[in-house]
């Protein structure tokens, strides 16, 4: 004679829905986090002034740039400028536009960078980013 | 009983869609006392019916309970802005931000759903003015927690955000880093005329969720339960629960709604946005010719549109007519709040004039008073 089955028993299926419920609200949490880590939208100070190079010599500022942060809205730069622009996010590719006295780009280069290494002032000198690229 | 005739037939339609045949008829009036260009109204209406749909549809589920329009829907409007005011606070933008504000809300709306949906449950059978009320004494509540728990008890780190005084929230939260983020996240033009693709892509799977959900073990429980309570309750259904549950969705829909709404307002007016949202909410349903105890999805998108195209034509006609800009904004305020006193009191000849019909019929006679 086949055997009935087992009836589940009621504190099992209380701890199956309090562990469901659980895992849901750690989902969440977690998805809250990384849409904060990836939306999180930093102001970053952009200047071109001279610096002074790993290898001690001196380089001067760039006479006129235009700043892309990740395809954003431009910024317009001349010697000793300073602005300010937004990223969002952890990494981001900026993109430096060297512009001749019409205002017409006459060079560009790429680079990544990452919040973390900007440090606490989150300041980018345009120019020292501009030779790092090459 | 004797079939209706023709005459009675269109009798009774009128009867029944009375409501957006008069406001076709005003648009109408409207539109052509306004002026506006066919582009312009187009674009109008797509981006009010993108702006407005989501919150409109969440007030479905509740009628479906049988427990009326949600007037409570403002808690999860609230729950939304709570949501907002984070993100603001801690410079989120994007599709991220309003995802994070709408994870944020969430907790927030289902708390303030069961709180409602229990208190909704002590007051059967008057459920819209409890919940009107419940309205008014949450709204009391969050401006409390904005205006002085907010930079003192719960932390604000943007000085943007906060008062001079060092706590509260500034009536205006400006959202800038969300603001049209869905409705430009799938960019379409057609002819000129900007379709918010994405937004109207979340809309359609709302749509198809509460379709999906009317089928469930859940949505045929609501629907019992909206038709008869005491039935549904000897037939073992927890109508109790049911009906909490119905409130949760509606609020926490109502929140996600908000941000909807917001993102491409682009600007939270702080203390005022969500006493708005469940106005016109309400409104437009009425105006789709829902009522009380029926409303469908057909309802809502064509409350909204004309709701809303009077909304846009009525200040301009109100100005070509008058010759006063003012008066134009007056007039319009005073039509958002006549149309939901119209629509209530249409919906109660309606009902009158169903149950003569109905008597009507039961004795024999053809047509009744309609």
């Amino acid at each position: 004679m086949s055997q009935l089955p087992t009836p589940v028993s009621r504190r099992r299926i209380i701890l199956k829905h309090v562990l469901v419920n659980v895992v849901l609200v750690v989902l969440l949490v977690l998805l809250g986090a990384w849409c904060y880590s990836e939306g999180k939208t930093y102001k970053i100070t952009l200047g071109n002034s001279a610096f002074t190079g790993r290898d001690g010599l001196e380089y001067p500022a760039l006479e006129a740039v235009e700043v892309f942060i990740d395809r954003e809205e431009p910024v317009f730069l001349l010697e000793d400028d300073s602005a300010s622009g937004k990223a969002m996010g952890k990494k981001h590719t900026m993109e430096i536009r060297l512009l001749d006295e019409n205002d017409k780009p006459i060079e560009s280069r790429r680079i990544q960078f990452t919040i973390a290494e900007l440090g606490e002032e989150l300041e980018i000198n345009v120019a020292e980013f501009w030779l790092r690229a090459k | 009983m004797k079939r209706m005739t023709g005459g009675e037939a269109v009798r009774l339609f009128c009867v029944r869609n009375a409501v957006p045949i008069v406001f076709l008829l005003v648009s109408a009036i409207g539109i052509y006392y306004s002026q506006f260009t066919a582009e312009y109204l187009i674009q109008e209406m797509l981006t009010r019916l993108a702006r407005n749909a989501f919150l409109v549809l969440s007030l479905l589920i509740p009628i479906m309970a049988g427990m009326g329009l949600n007037f409570g829907m403002v808690l999860g409007a609230m729950a939304g802005q709570i949501g907002l005011i984070f993100i603001s606070d801690w410079n989120v933008s994007g599709l991220y931000g309003m995802t994070l504000a709408a994870l944020i809300a969430t907790p927030l709306a289902i708390l303030f759903g069961w709180m409602c949906g229990a208190v909704l449950n002590k007051a059967r059978g008057r459920e819209m003015v409890t919940s009107y009320i419940l309205g008014f004494f949450m709204n009391g509540v969050y401006q409390l927690a904005v205006l002085y728990g907010f930079g003192s008890v719960v932390p604000i780190l943007n000085p943007e955000l906060v008062l001079s005084r060092g706590y509260g929230i500034r009536n205006v939260t400006n959202l800038d880093g969300i603001r049209n983020t869905l409705d430009n996240a799938i960019p379409l033009d057609i002819m000129g005329i900007h379709i918010p693709l994405a937004t109207f892509l979340v809309i359609g799977v709302f749509c198809l969720f509460i379709v999906w959900f009317r089928r469930t073990k859940l949505g045929q429980d609501m629907r019992a339960t909206g038709q008869d309570l005491g039935v549904a309750h000897a037939a073992g259904i927890p109508v109790m629960r049911t009906r909490i549950i119905s409130i949760v969705i509606s609020t926490v829909l109502a929140a996600y709604g908000q941000i909807i709404f917001l993102q491409n307002v682009g600007t939270l007016n702080t203390y005022n946005s969500h006493e708005q949202a469940g106005v016109f909410a309400i409104a437009s349903l009425l105006v789709g010719g829902a009522t009380v105890a029926r409303a469908s999805i057909l309802n809502v998108f064509t409350g909204v549109l004309l709701f809303h195209l009077m909304f846009v034509v009525s200040p301009m006609a109100g100005k070509y007519l008058v010759g006063d800009a003012q008066i134009g904004e007056y007039f319009r305020v005073f039509v958002c709040y006549a149309i939901i006193s119209l629509a209530l009191v249409l919906h109660a000849w309606r009902r009158h004039a169903d149950k003569v019909r109905a008597r009507a019929a039961l004795r024999g006679e053809s047509g009744g008073a309609a």
